[in-house]
């Protein structure tokens, strides 16, 4: 199954990152993604000419990612995150398990975010005042959507349950 | 009032009627946001007419902190008791910039803003990459003296030296190239000397260096976590430069130095010609005066670092003069202030024609007697330094 349009790796990236960890690590320590996203960032910004600009947006647009993660995956999964640059954007590999209870969950929602989101559904999750019935921050994708121009896509393979999901960064929002 | 979490802490300020939020606010599950929120609204509760919520100093939020933000204008909404709810964003923080705005659309009384645009009134002209070569001539010729004079006001090898408003990075760059401290960081608030700066420091191979954009009024660094704090050259374009001693007394250890630097355009002096250079200076300074830059601001510092309660304090006049420096180089410096004041600070003022040629016509005096082989012209900087006292 395949959402929104997935573009190949570019071998003139500047860089290319890749790190692997078990989901547990986040699941029993949750202030690991905030460190791990700060990581990350500080990694890949490092050659924008408007560094902490970069290194903001990516922190943020990651750290929203893990913790979607850390309450998506089984605990014995793995999880890849790998970042590359393409000619005007900036793409976010993050590759994980789904469990079982919420693979049509959150690829619908995921669906729904790289079609088109509605201001109305952003501005009710905003302002939702329970934390999302479903077990994950959905407000936390919809922001990077609605506030970051981020683009998602995503692939899963039915069978195992892992998803492959690709956030694109124009790199014109990092070099604001 | 204080509310703190593992990455976060949040005060309130009555005097400005404001909450600052400082850190990583990135909140973790249903109690932390409801703590938060019981801060936020109790604070709501004491307060009439404006509230403030300063987001300068928090670098990071998630979702969730943007949600708990979202229930608090919802809860004051309700209130109605406010006049008005004022987010303070700031222009270096990327998050702020993109997600603050939408509470705006939550609540007509909210409003938002970017404080660091158009904060002080020569920004404009300041932070523009055609201000680099100035600074870059500058340093210069102070440098060979001021190298030296570094060393009198106590920066030593291995210390950790801070850099605030360090301009395109040069002096930090210097600094830890010939003083060998063991780290250096530099501070700046505009784009063009921080991108400048990198590429600087990859020039000289300097590892140990680091350069931030950030604003010296709140600045990302750690309490007490450096021995030397410089701010040169800096203080006379804030209209209000003991706020930035304020954060160059917090980052300093106790028993550390402060080191700032300030001009006196009194202290120009030249010969011959010395009345159409004193005249230009003069008018420079009532130029600048009139963009809020106190071009005579190196008489100051004493009483700035006395005033802050700093031990023993020295200060020392830093002479450039043609007998000291290359005539070549004090006159390409002359030539950089001569177009800054005639093009960027008269353009902006909107100078007539016959002022912007009196201008030009004092500087081209000012560039004859450096280059004529008996004139003597002199550029004075005041250099001051005081100690934070061990006990604080
Ligand atoms: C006159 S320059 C001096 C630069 C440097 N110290 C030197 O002597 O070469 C003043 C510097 O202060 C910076 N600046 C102004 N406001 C600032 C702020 N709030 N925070 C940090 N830097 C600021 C400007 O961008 C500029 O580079």
């Amino acid at each position: 199954m395949e959402i929104g349009i997935f573009a190949e790796a570019d071998m003139a990236s500047a860089f290319s990152f890749g790190i692997a960890l078990p989901s547990l690590d986040l699941q029993r320590q949750w202030g690991r993604c905030n460190l791990l996203a700060n990581y990350v960032a500080e990694y890949v910004a490092y050659q924008f000419p408007q560094r902490e600009w970069a290194e903001n947006l990516i922190s943020t647009v990651t750290n929203e990612f893990l913790e979607a993660i850390a309450l998506l995956a089984p605990p014995q999964s793995e999880l890849f995150i790998r970042c590359f640059q393409l000619p005007t954007t900036l793409e976010l590999e993050l590759e994980h398990s789904l469990r079982p209870d919420l693979v049509t969950v959150y690829t619908s929602f995921l669906a729904e975010l790289a079609g088109s989101l509605d201001e109305a559904d952003y501005f009710a999750l905003l302002t939702s005042t329970d934390r999302p019935a479903v077990a994950f921050n959905q407000f936390g994708l919809a922001m990077l959507v609605h506030d970051f121009s981020a683009r998602i896509a995503a692939r899963l393979d039915p069978q195992t349950r892992r998803i492959c999901v690709r956030v694109s960064l124009p790199t014109g929002e990092i070099a604001a | 009032m204080k509310y703190s979490g593992q990455t976060y802490a949040l005060s309130y300020d009555p005097l400005d009627q404001q909450i600052n939020f400082n850190g990583i606010f990135r909140l973790a599950g249903d109690e932390e946001v409801a703590n938060v929120f019981a801060y936020l609204t109790t604070i709501h509760d004491a307060v009439q007419g404006t509230l403030r919520l300063s987001f300068r100093r928090l670098r990071y939020i998630n979702a969730e902190g943007m949600r708990t933000l979202s229930l608090f204008v919802a809860f004051a909404r309700g209130r109605n008791s406010l006049q008005l709810l004022k987010v303070v964003a700031s222009g270096v923080l990327a998050w702020s910039v993109k997600l603050l705005p939408n509470l705006s659309n939550l609540w007509e009384r909210v409003e938002f803003s970017i404080y660091d645009q158009n904060f002080y009134e020569s920004q404009q002209l300041i932070e523009d990459t055609a201000f680099i070569p100035l600074l870059r001539n500058q340093t210069r010729v102070l440098w060979p003296q001021e190298r030296l004079l570094f060393q009198h006001h106590g920066l030593k090898r291995g210390m950790r030296v801070a850099d605030i408003c360090c301009g395109c990075g040069d002096v930090p760059l210097l600094l830890a190239r010939e003083l060998n401290p063991s780290f250096v960081v530099g501070v700046d608030h505009s784009e063009a000397a921080i991108s400048y700066a990198r590429t600087l420091q990859a020039e000289f191979g300097v590892h140990n260096t680091e350069f931030q954009r950030g604003d010296a009024t709140a600045l990302m660094l750690d309490d007490h976590s450096f021995d030397f704090v410089s701010c040169r050259l800096s203080l006379q374009i804030f209209s209000r430069p003991e706020q930035i001693l304020r954060e160059l007394l917090r980052i300093t250890r106790p028993g550390g130095r402060i080191y700032v630097t300030g001009e006196d355009y009194d202290l120009i002096v030249a010969h011959p010609e010395a009345a159409a250079v004193r005249h230009t200076y003069e008018r420079t300074a009532a130029l600048a005066a009139d963009l809020g830059i106190d071009l005579r601001n190196g008489r100051k510092l004493y009483g700035m670092l006395n005033d802050a309660r700093l031990e023993n304090i020295r200060v020392d006049q830093l002479v450039v003069d043609t007998s000291n420096t290359p005539r070549d180089d004090f006159a390409a410096m002359i030539e950089q202030w001569r177009n800054f004041a005639a093009f960027s600070v008269g353009k902006s003022l909107n100078l007539n024609d016959e002022e912007h040629e009196q201008l030009l016509a004092g500087y081209d005096a000012h560039l004859r007697t450096i280059q004529r082989p008996n004139g003597y012209t002199t550029w004075t900087t005041l250099v001051c330094s005081g100690q934070k006292p061990p006990s604080t």
